[in-house]
């Protein structure tokens, strides 16, 4: 006969004392772990929450810089049939030269320095390339018995801007004693490459026939600048500095414009505006519109998950404030209700412990029987309590599974920590039953 | 085995003193089985549960086996109990829950022993309880549940048996071999102090004595 045996046989004994006082043990074990573990389902879920909109945004991000991406090309390729279509799109002039004459494409009259060119080629800009120094006038090219009025270049090529790799030019330099002419001057003249034609008083050899570009050039014919300039009487001097810069618009260009006549004063920018710049412009708007939408696209992400993120941390913080009374209450609650039912089972067995005095038990050991049936109940009570509430909390959450909230820590807690506690709350019941006289109880009977 | 010298007891109730015992002085020598009879409320079992070391006395001094009983700590009054003292009593006190024989072990709590397995079981033998050991207290006869109450008192093999109006809720057949037990006991050198009301119950006594109002002050046979 043993002390275990004598708890274990009572505790049979007493099933209903013994089974509402699990109860009471497994409610309160059974709400914490319930709300721990409703807790840790808010964060499992707000966390799958959180990684879909994640991915639904990065989805939507990276669907529209595809589309971005594409429009970007696709003005790449623009860009680069623009830049074969359109050529020179600036023209730096004398300060004093008229607008009107050179937009129509008329023949400037005026002139500068030819060191210009090599002054802005030294001078470090970025905006502008491709620098052709011309000197224009008009002429009549003669073969055979056909003339024709045509627009005469004289050009040494285009100069290298020093800081920058050397690009192929857009036009290419003319040979002294030759003549590149345009697709429709060689057709009205019915000239072709190495056929020759006289211009003023020289004869030239037809080195290039260019390809039909729609512009200007189709009726122009390029000379040597050092031979026009001579032709011409306008020896060091030319009209114009060809450039191409950048296909900007708006500011930029009043910036490159800004650029170029601080370098070189006395002169002015003509900008040629033409269709290609307008539908360029209509591109890079429409690129620019696609890279705001994936910056816009991943601000509204984040600002969706910034207000999910919000929102279920104030969700969890309600279900917090709620348990921050409920566990206290329900622990205080679970204390008292085992400890009044601890004080029934002593008083139930109070000529029992009196007979056990008498047969010579000592008071340690009639405490070490209640305190034992106590941690038993709190065993049983963790236990059945963190099963409850692990089930009570995956059914309620649903989605993720219960399974998820299992935690071997919370386990062993419960575990530690209820047995504590109802052997704590049973504590003055055994105390009293210790301490009961025998004497006075075997005398009342 | 037992002697009590001088004793007096006193108990505070709400309409004042009342002295349960006064000056009782007695003796119960190794073999001798002493009945010390009273009228209820004359002090017999204050006497009785002084004599077992659960009552203190106000004044005089309890010996069991030469130890002063109440000069020792709590603790070890309660060894002494468990080692050489066995009560009987008259409601049988029988632990519910438990069967006979867990019955009959439960002093084996406070004082293991190897043997008392087979002890128990010599026991039950011997009160003729050998078919009723699995069977729990409300399952026997009053008769039986006393019988075992007898063995319980006599498994750490006590040398003082104290049995408190141990006949008063049985029939005659029953009371008679409750009695004999306890003289056998006495026969087989053990110390036995009845306490009863019924005359009758003294008969087996080897000495008898009366308590009245708290003191003892008749006896048959010659008083230590």
């Amino acid at each position: 006969m043993t002390l275990w045996r004598l708890i274990g046989k009572e505790i049979l004994h007493r099933k209903g004392n013994f089974a509402l006082s699990v109860v009471g043990v497994t409610v309160a074990v059974g709400s914490l772990v319930a709300t721990v573990a409703v807790l840790k389902l808010h964060d499992l879920r707000t966390g799958q929450i959180i990684a879909r909109k994640t991915a639904e945004t990065e989805a939507v991000v990276r669907q529209r810089k595809n589309d971005a991406d594409r429009r970007a090309a696709e003005l790449k390729e623009a860009y680069r049939k623009i830049m074969l279509q359109f050529g020179y799109n600036l023209a730096i002039l004398p300060a004093d030269e008229p607008v009107v004459p050179y937009g129509v494409q008329g023949v400037p009259t005026k002139t500068m320095d030819e060191s210009a060119v090599k002054t802005l080629s030294g001078s470090g800009i970025m905006t502008v390339q491709h620098l052709l120094p011309i000197l224009r006038s008009r002429q009549v090219v003669i073969h055979d018995d056909q003339r024709l009025e045509v627009f005469l270049v004289g050009t040494r090529g285009e100069i290298p801007i020093a800081h920058r790799d050397v690009k192929k030019p857009l036009l290419a330099s003319v040979g002294t004693g030759e003549i590149i002419l345009g697709a429709d001057v060689a057709a009205e003249l019915g000239v072709d490459r190495g056929e020759t034609v006289r211009l003023i008083d020289r004869q030239f050899k037809v080195a290039k026939v260019y390809d039909r570009r729609g512009s200007g050039d189709d009726v122009t014919a390029w000379i040597d600048l050092a031979t026009a300039q001579a032709m011409l009487g306008r020896k060091g001097r030319i009209n114009a500095i060809l450039a191409l810069s950048c296909l900007c618009t708006g500011a930029q260009l009043d910036n490159i414009t800004k650029d170029i006549v601080r370098i070189l004063p006395g002169t002015r920018v003509h900008v040629e505006t033409t269709n290609a710049i307008i539908r360029y412009e209509a591109r890079v708007r429409a690129a620019e519109e696609a890279r705001s939408q994936v910056l816009q696209a991943a601000r509204d992400g984040r600002e969706d998950i910034e207000r999910a993120k919000a929102a279920r941390a104030e969700l969890k913080g309600q279900i917090e404030a709620v348990t921050a009374w409920l566990a206290p209450l329900v622990l205080v609650v679970a204390a008292i209700w085992t400890g009044l039912l601890a004080l029934g089972n002593v008083r139930d067995r109070r000529v029992e412990i009196g007979v056990l005095r008498a047969l010579g038990l000592r008071s340690g050991q009639v405490l070490v029987v209640f305190l034992a049936r106590a941690a038993g109940v709190g065993v049983i009570g963790a236990l059945l309590g963190y099963l409850a509430g692990s089930l009570a909390a995956g059914a309620w959450r649903g989605d993720p599974p219960a399974g998820e909230t299992f935690s071997p820590l919370m386990l062993a807690v419960v575990v530690v920590a209820a047995p504590l506690l109802s052997v704590l709350a049973g504590w003055a019941p055994a105390t009293l039953a210790s301490r009961q006289d025998p004497a006075e109880v075997l005398r009342e009977e | 085995m037992l002697e009590i010298h001088n004793v007096g007891k006193t108990y505070q109730r709400s309409d004042g003193k009342v002295a349960a015992l006064r000056e009782v002085t007695l003796s119960v020598g190794a073999g001798e089985f002493l009945a010390v009879r009273g009228p209820s409320g004359s002090g017999k079992s204050t006497l009785l549960l002084t004599a077992g070391a659960l009552l203190a006395p106000d004044t005089g001094s309890v010996l069991v086996d030469g130890a002063d009983a109440y000069a020792l700590s709590l603790d070890r009054r309660a060894e002494m109990r468990a080692g050489k003292i066995g009560f009987v009593f008259q409601q049988f006190h029988l632990v519910a829950y438990l069967n006979v024989r867990e019955n009959i072990l439960a002093p084996s709590l406070a004082a293991p022993s190897e043997g008392a397995g087979a002890r128990a079981a010599e026991l039950m033998e011997r009160f003729g309880l050998g078919g009723r050991a699995d069977h729990t207290p409300g399952e026997l006869s009053v008769g039986e549940r006393q019988r075992v109450a007898l063995a319980r008192a006599m498994l750490n093999r006590p040398t003082l048996l104290l049995a408190d109006e141990p006949t008063g809720n049985l029939d005659e057949v029953n009371g008679r071999l409750v009695l004999d037990a306890l003289a056998e006991f006495a026969d087989a050198g053990g110390a036995v102090l009845l306490v009863t009301h019924d005359p009758g119950a003294a008969e087996k006594a080897h000495r008898t004595a009366e308590l009245i109002d708290g003191r003892l002050v008749e006896e048959a046979g010659a008083l230590a």
